[in-house]
């Protein structure tokens, strides 16, 4: 299948296609910690980092099977969410996007510090192993246990504590478990991610996941809606994509980008599908009937 | 012990810094009846809700249910033992729909975690569970007259709607205590009579009522007992007829004569 893809396919158009997919993936953990829980995280780009260094030491230095590194990547990542989450998320709101962002910055430097990743010198020699039928196929499974976690009880535990915690806590929900939980799994997702990032790229550098990576994250999330996971994959998409289709602009590439995002932000200022909810769309005839037996009874 | 009890409160004190919000209450509420807690604004109503609820932990003093202390305890482990409460703000889950605020409150009374909840599409034991939260959720939307709006944002709902709504879904917690804080406010007279059927009916299921709330006629109407807070400490109790004779109530509500 992807033999078949590279041959229909320019080379540059897969690589860029493939790393889409592994931003997808990442974007919809942000988007189960940011969108659903309600937890601002301005360090994702850490637990990116965590697993992509993870995964790629793991295979590079002890010559691990790749699926397994994948895993583990993902576990590392989720591990590291635990550990700082503990003391961070009893934080809420900006506050806890700053302790998030000074924890990105901390798991960066020492990224950058450490003789196993390589420091600043970076970590290379990474098998090619990330193939773009494998991160979509990865895309799928992400985009199926999103839905089924936002279809649950546990996903609905999640948005009640988005929005309003304290009632949340009085309906019966231990919402610092629930909190620790969401974050966890969204890092586990950023950290397969960064696993599939280190094999696609094959170089890392501890610059590549500072700041300004995590903010790129939270922007698909924003921009495409949050807690949308249409949306998100709209948003990841548009974002990663226009730079791409915007080179032949050259100088003006990154200005067009902007101006971009201001506009998006004007005309649709909840996210490109903030909002929509699909299922209402779809469904229309279900819920227009009980909305129309309501008003009968209301008037 | 006096085992008709449901709830005792024994010389429940919380200061926060200098400000005593409540000092000494002693309160005990028996199984199946109404009791309403009233007194003018920034007696400390909401506060005793609120250290009943586990927001709060007292300075003093202990809470016991069902012969049990819970004093201290975190809100949703209390919840789970059977105390639910509505709040004086409203706090729904506004971007949910009506039926989805519900199953919140079935939220203690399920157990479905997030692996369970991956395979939830071919896992007959979620599934079975899905199903028994949405039927008892709207069994307790069914009592509360909102079953018809099942679909439509909480946060659109009318401002009397959305308090049974709160009502509702502390309903679905299965409670064997329910707290009211200022239920009818907002409401208009017909509004206020309805709710009036909705609480009675809700006595009748075997639950224990507490209510805070300004509505003098409502109070007098529905409630079995009443304790009046002023300042902090309990100046009065007994029944509406003894407490709307009681002259310290009528001071801590009209002022004193000067001489």
């Amino acid at each position: 299948m992807s033999a078949f893809l590279e041959s229909i396919l320019d080379p540059y158009y897969i690589q860029v296609l493939t790393l889409l997919g592994v931003y997808i993936i990442a974007a919809l953990g942000l988007n189960l910690i940011t969108g659903v829980t309600g937890m601002f995280s301005f360090g994702h780009a850490a637990y990116f980092a965590v697993g992509a260094y993870g995964a790629a030491i793991l295979t590079v230095k002890y010559q691990f099977p790749f699926y397994g590194a994948l895993l583990a990547g993902g576990i590392m990542a989720a591990l590291a969410a635990v550990i700082i989450g503990f003391p961070a998320l009893r934080l809420t709101g900006d506050y806890l996007g700053i302790v998030t962002l000074g924890f990105g910055e901390i798991i960066r430097v020492v990224f950058l510090n450490l003789d196993i990743t390589g420091g600043a010198l970076g970590l290379a020699g990474i098998a090619k192993e990330s193939s773009i039928v494998l991160v979509y196929t990865l895309v799928l499974v992400t985009i199926y246990v999103m839905y089924a976690l936002q279809n649950s009880r546990f996903g609905r535990a999640l948005v009640a504590i988005r929005e309003d915690d304290i009632a949340a806590e009085a309906m019966g929900i231990n919402i610092s478990a629930y909190k620790i939980k969401a974050f966890a799994i969204g890092c586990f997702f950023a950290g397969v991610a960064g696993a599939l990032y280190a094999h696609l790229l094959l170089f890392l550098n501890p610059t590549d996941f500072g700041f300004a990576k995590s903010f790129e994250f939270l922007c698909f999330v924003v921009l495409g809606g949050l807690g949308s996971i249409p949306g998100v994959i709209l948003g990841t998409s548009v974002l990663t994509l226009a730079p791409e289709f915007l080179r032949s602009l050259s100088d003006y590439r990154m200005l067009i980008y902007g101006a971009l995002m201001v506009l998006m932000m004007i005309f649709r200022p909840n996210g490109l599908l903030g909002g929509v909810d699909l299922q209402r769309l779809v469904f229309k005839n279900k819920y227009k009937s009980q909305a129309g037996r309501s008003t009968a009874a209301g008037g | 012990m006096d085992m008709s009890a449901l709830l005792e409160l024994q010389n429940v004190t919380i200061r926060f810094g200098g400000l005593t919000a409540v000092d000494g209450v002693d309160m005990k509420i028996d199984r199946g009846t109404i009791r309403a807690l009233i007194g003018p604004n920034g007696a400390g109503k909401s506060t005793i809700f609120n250290i009943v609820t586990g927001i709060y932990s007292p300075t003093a003093g202990r809470v016991l249910f069902n012969g049990q202390e819970i004093t201290g305890l975190p809100p949703h482990v209390i919840t789970k033992k059977g105390i639910a409460r509505t709040f004086q703000n409203i706090r729904l889950f506004g971007k949910m729909t009506v039926l989805d605020n519900v199953k919140i409150g079935q939220h203690c009374r399920s157990s479905c975690d997030f692996l369970s909840a991956v395979t939830g599409f071919f896992n007959p034991k979620v599934k079975k569970e899905e199903k028994e939260i949405e039927e008892r959720s709207l069994e307790a939307l069914e009592l509360m007259e909102l079953a018809d709006k099942r679909y439509e944002y909480a946060q659109s709902l009318s401002y009397g709607e959305q308090r049974r709504l709160e009502i509702a879904r502390a309903l679905a917690t299965k409670p064997s205590l329910l707290l009211l804080d200022e239920p009818a406010a907002g409401m208009n007279p017909q509004e206020k009579q309805t709710l009036m059927k909705m609480i009675r009916k809700i006595q009748d299921m075997g639950l224990t009522i507490f209510l805070v709330e300004h509505d003098m006629k409502f109070v007098m109407n529905l409630s079995d007992r009443i304790a009046v807070l002023d300042y902090g400490r309990k100046i009065a109790a007994g029944s509406p007829e003894e407490v709307q004779k009681n002259p310290d109530v009528i001071a801590a509500y009209l002022g004193k004569d000067v001489d």
